[in-house]
């Protein structure tokens, strides 16, 4: 009997685990998403990604994506290493080392994280022992720069460190000044932001006195000044920083700097209800060209926008857009992030679909062991599932994103956690909250 | 839902119970407030307006089940000992030493379709400098808020919504700040829980 469509979780079944078919599986789990019309419906069939459906067409162009998608990477790989072994043969294991962080550069703007790493590894072997300490600085930031990305926070930090105090001992300040900016970023992720406020100043009083020298770090520490100054919610030290920003770009080109301010400015804009201003600011960022991540997740909080001015569609739209970006970045992570996202959308809205997002979010991110974003979905879905009368199950999930909280060392979303624990504990049956 | 529905509607009973033992007061003519137009608020025999335009109404959080109000404000006379207003999940709280003579607190809800769909109301008396700081709560449960991934808040009208800050009540069914005067309030979500991505490293 020949069958017409099949469930995703029959045809995951059906791929050998393999690393290589990772591709494959992201496109397959992509294409299950229902159409259109279909997907803001809240109908319990839909209910589960698992439950999904696809046609052989969407196979079959599945299949024919990602394998376009690995051959370009294979080519990527073996053009990089090609140079790798060139310059190694030739004695210089500098520049071999060079190479291969260039290689994890470009695994890094493909998405591949994890592929990235592997390559800043073996550019830190090489260079542990060359008299030359500029790769070896170089690769220790990078693994910080992609531990981050995975959300590995202690070791990011470890290795930003290193390499600051490397960069230190041989008198290099700019790399200390990249390297310090980076453990700085680490703590914004943990959501410690006055360890990361204290991080800022402090490299930015190295910056000042480089006399009018690296400008580019001196404006990207005005934008994270910016952000966490909005976090904390002081809101006219956040506008000044955003100001003085915004000076810098106006006269540098970083686009990717750039879009980083304005998403900013957007987000202080919309805090302000001066939601005009805030969509142009996402607007302008979204028209820069930047890595489909960084679009992805400006086109997200275009989206939020929109839904609070009541824009449903408008922000459904976007929100596609934003898993197109994902997916086209190839990073799990952010995939897992949009998904995340459209859940806190849907139930926003009322319709019960967000327990597919957040279930697509929550399978990506327990097969990538990606701790945070796990823990911030939990608290977000164990919402969902309280409203719909799942209070026991909303329970362990509060408890399970505590834990992860706990572990990660985010403070105000331990905090958060352990409130709504609290809170949810007066609703459990007798005999579940006695256990 | 249905359940916190059916609570807002047993508050409702309580505050007409109130009423008649003269405790709280509901209807009863007052000024029109002064400000621009125009969500507007009923009193017993009268509508009036709340300060906020209805045009930035929107910006404020919405119940998930709205309230069926029928008379839409509260008064109740507070003296130098302090007391409390409770109202449709609404609430003031007046310490000791707040005012120096007896006062007509009020809270005033919008009644027309758009208007009462939104967490606001008017607390009164407008135009006095308190004391001590009075502390005013919201309804949070039922509400656009409950389960929102960004920080809640209360907001007050100064032209435009203006951030004061709030915190949820132990019961953790509403949210509570503290004022030196009244105005017009309602609860928003801050918006500070946009993308984090950070720069350089």
């Amino acid at each position: 009997m020949s069958l017409s469509e099949v469930t995703v979780e029959q045809l995951l079944q059906l791929l050998p685990g393999l690393d290589e078919l990772e591709v494959l599986r992201l496109r397959l789990i992509a294409a299950a998403v229902p159409d259109p019309e279909r997907q803001w419906d809240s109908s319990l069939a839909y209910s589960t990604v698992d439950k999904r459906i696809l046609t052989l067409e969407d196979v079959e162009r599945s299949l024919r994506q990602s394998q376009e998608e690995l051959e370009q990477y294979i080519a990527l790989l073996h053009a990089g290493l090609r140079d790798v072994s060139r310059s190694f043969f030739s004695g210089n294991a500098e520049e071999a080392a060079l190479h291969l962080v260039a290689l994890g550069e470009r695994h890094e703007a493909a998405g591949r994280a994890r592929g990235a790493r592997s390559c800043y590894d073996a550019a830190l072997r090489l260079s542990l022992p060359l008299g030359d300490k500029r790769p070896q600085i170089l690769a220790l930031r990078r693994l910080g720069r992609v531990s981050l990305a995975l959300a590995d926070f202690a070791e990011a930090t470890a290795y930003y460190e290193r390499s600051a105090q490397l960069a230190r001992d041989v008198e290099d300040v700019h790399a200390q000044i990249i390297a310090r900016t980076g453990v700085g970023n680490v703590l914004m992720y943990q959501g410690r932001w006055l360890d990361a406020e204290a991080a800022y100043v402090a490299t930015l009083e190295l910056v000042e006195a480089a006399e009018g020298r690296m400008v580019l770090e001196r404006g990207q520490l005005f934008n994270n000044l910016a952000n966490l100054n909005y976090r904390l919610g002081r809101m006219p030290e956040a506008e000044g920083w955003l100001t003085r920003a915004l000076e810098i770009w106006d006269a540098v080109s970083s686009p990717v700097d750039h879009a980083i301010c304005l998403a900013n400015l957007g987000h202080l804009r919309l805090q302000q209800a001066r939601l005009d201003e805030a969509r142009t600011a996402y607007e302008a960022a979204l028209a820069l060209p930047v890595p489909p991540s960084s679009k992805a997740l400006t086109a997200a909080d275009l989206a939020e926008l929109c839904l609070l001015e009541g824009h449903v569609s408008e922000a459904e739209k976007l929100a596609r857009v934003a898993e197109e970006h994902a997916i086209a970045a190839g990073s799990p992570y952010t995939l897992g992030y949009m998904y995340r996202n459209r859940g806190n959308l849907a139930k926003a809205h009322g319709a019960e679909d967000g327990f597919t997002f957040y279930e697509k979010a929550l399978q990506i991110a327990r097969e990538k062991g990606y701790a945070s974003l796990e823990a911030d979905t939990l608290l977000d879905y164990a919402e969902l599932r309280r409203r719909t009368g799942g209070v026991e199950e909303a329970h362990a999930y509060l408890e399970r994103a505590r834990d992860l909280f706990r572990d990660l060392g985010e403070v105000e979303s331990l905090a958060r956690a352990e409130k709504a624990v609290k809170e949810l504990s007066g609703e459990l049956p007798v005999a579940a909250a006695a256990d | 839902m249905t359940h916190t529905f059916r609570r807002a509607g047993q508050v409702f009973v309580l505050a007409l119970a109130a009423l008649a033992a003269g405790c709280t007061d509901a209807g009863g003519p007052t000024a029109a407030a002064p400000g621009a137009s125009l969500g507007r608020v009923a009193t017993q025999s009268t509508e009036t307006e709340l300060m906020a335009p209805a045009s930035e109404l929107y910006k404020l959080a919405r119940f998930r089940t709205k309230p069926q109000v029928t008379i839409a404000w509260a008064k109740k006379w507070i003296g130098p000992e302090g007391g409390r207003l409770d109202f449709l999940g609404f609430a003031i709280e007046v310490p000791a030493g707040a005012v120096d003579k007896v006062t007509m607190f009020t809270i005033r809800l919008p009644v027309d379709p758009k208007g009462s769909e939104h967490v606001v109301a008017e607390f009164g008396p407008h135009n006095q400098q308190f004391r001590v700081p009075v502390a005013i709560e919201l309804p949070f449960t039922n509400t656009t808020l409950e389960g929102s991934p960004t920080l809640p808040t209360i907001v007050w009208w100064n032209d435009a919504w203006v951030d004061m800050g709030a915190t949820l009540t132990a019961d953790g069914r509403r949210l509570r700040t503290s004022t030196p005067h009244f105005s017009t309030y309602g609860t928003a979500d801050t918006g500070r829980g946009g993308s984090i991505q950070v720069s350089g490293g």
